[in-house]
């Protein structure tokens, strides 16, 4: 098996597994519990919160761990905004580019059934949301604004610090989702400027069902999931103590190989590039403003749903840029909010890369997409 | 005159349902009961039974004992009529060299 799907998810690293298994034996503790055992798992916890607090450039009691990327965007959103108009009722509407992942999509749709407006930014035709786009909607009356560190079909990489500080010169807060970010850009929660960020375990060769909400010292935001008094009280819940435990073992291993990653993914990244590269295919993810995580090619008059098929009968993952619904595949929003020719919308594929990938895999893999390409096209 | 044809691709059953419909009708006023069958490829590539014509949302038939049609069309809507007319020329006898 060819795996060329890291964006969706990653291996579990062996260290990750075996730095959890106790906590599923001998040390299955409640974190919140008064005895020795509790107290001990309450400990790795605050290990853990320390090991990805260290990755992220936040500090410990800023992390709040929560389910995954998906949970950490919602309690963003949601728990932001709404404690952004508790505190100025003027604050009503909430901003996000049009390429965001469903998660903050649907988060800001859910506002409106609480009497805010969602306005989505329109981008670049390289996924970009542009400083004076945001500039000319950001006003008083903006509660929150949700812009994505990397987009997680085409890999663009958005200019964070300097849309977070239009935000905050309008009161408004800012929120970026990193999931698709930490494991290629060395960035830093304190220097950015953010206000809230969401990370999830599962991207870093963690467990899935963990993530983490980065919230900056004097955000408040209103808890969704209500109940215990766990994560200072903004997220009830017994802890998930293996998951924590594993996503702070991924976070410390990520530290010391995200450069070697890079390198790696860089190189493989321009391998395929140069190999499939041609008059009749659009590369969605250039060099100079995408992770080197992702590679979002566009062929023309081929369906991606026929090549995906085609591709896993010999045993090679990858994903396509497109989202079923309920009349045919259509393209995907971040697809079609790029704007590309009616010819290639359908033919998108998300190549995406990490640890243990070969040269000779790479070849092997477009070797085969021209061959099917072929025969997509008859 | 009962036809059976086999509409086989991918993710979205509804634009092969569309299409099974859209044949169903137009063969019914020319006198051919259609019957239609809808395989996702991705859950079974196995085919069951004898077909009169295949249609392909994406290309994966080969060395079938019927027609194979690319159903194409009638995900882009680019030449969808030209395509239901082509299916109705081959369900009434004219064999695929016949179908310009």
């Amino acid at each position: 098996m060819l795996y060329f799907d890291y964006a969706a998810t990653t291996p579990v690293d062996a260290q990750v597994i075996d730095a959890m298994a106790p906590y599923f034996t001998e040390s299955f503790y409640n974190a919140s519990a008064l005895y020795q055992g509790g107290r001990k798992a309450r400990q790795a916890v605050q290990k853990a919160r320390s090991q990805v607090a260290q990755l992220l450039g936040a500090k410990p009691e800023e992390l709040l761990f929560t389910s995954g990327g998906t949970e950490a965007d919602n309690t963003a959103i949601i728990g932001g905004a709404l404690a952004a108009r508790a505190k100025d009722p003027r604050r009503r509407r909430v901003l996000f580019s049009a390429v965001e992942h469903h998660a903050v999509g649907e988060s800001c749709r859910f506002l409106e059934t609480l009497d805010f407006e969602a306005v989505e930014l329109p981008v670049d035709s390289r996924g970009r949301l542009l400083p004076e786009t945001l500039a000319q909607q950001v006003g008083e009356d903006t509660a929150l604004v949700s812009v994505m560190w990397v987009n997680n079909e085409i890999g663009t990489i958005q200019e964070i610090p300097r849309l977070a500080e239009i935000a905050h010169r309008a009161g408004a807060l800012f929120h970026t989702d990193a999931v698709q970010a930490v494991g290629t850009q060395p960035l830093c929660f304190q220097d950015s400027g953010v206000d809230l960020m969401s990370v999830s375990a599962h991207k870093i060769y963690g467990p899935k069902g963990c993530g983490a909400l980065a919230v900056r010292t004097g955000i408040e935001i209103t808890p969704l999931l209500r109940g215990g008094q766990q994560e200072s009280g903004r997220r009830g819940g017994t802890e998930n103590v293996p998951a924590i435990i594993g996503f702070g073992k991924a976070a410390q291993l990520l530290l010391e190989r995200r450069e070697e990653d890079v390198q790696r993914m860089q190189e493989r990244k321009m391998r395929v590039l140069s190999a499939l590269c041609g008059e009749d295919v659009l590369c969605n993810s250039p060099l100079d403003c995408t992770a080197p995580s992702i590679l979002n090619l566009a062929f023309r008059d081929v369906e991606a749903e026929g090549m995906l098929f085609c591709l896993d009968r010999e045993g090679i993952c990858l994903s396509m840029g497109a989202a079923c619904n309920s009349k045919s595949v259509e393209p995907s929003h971040v697809i079609r909010a790029i704007g590309l020719p009616p010819a290639y919308e359908r033919g998108c594929l998300r190549i995406s890369f990490g640890r243990g990938q070969s040269e000779e895999d790479c070849d092997l893999l477009t070797e085969k997409i021209l061959r099917f390409c072929a025969i997509l096209r008859r | 005159m009962q036809k059976k044809v086999l509409i086989a691709g991918g993710l979205c059953g509804t634009t092969m349902l569309m299409a099974g419909e859209k044949l169903t009708e137009r063969c019914r006023q020319e006198g051919i009961s259609l019957q239609v069958t809808i395989q996702n490829l991705w859950e079974t590539t196995y085919v069951a039974g004898r077909y009169d014509l295949i249609v392909e949302m994406f290309p994966f038939f080969q060395d079938q004992p019927c027609p194979v049609l690319s159903g194409k069309p009638f995900i882009s809507h680019v030449g969808e009529k030209a395509l239901v007319e082509q299916v109705v020329k081959l369900l009434c006898g004219g064999g695929l060299s016949e179908v310009v």
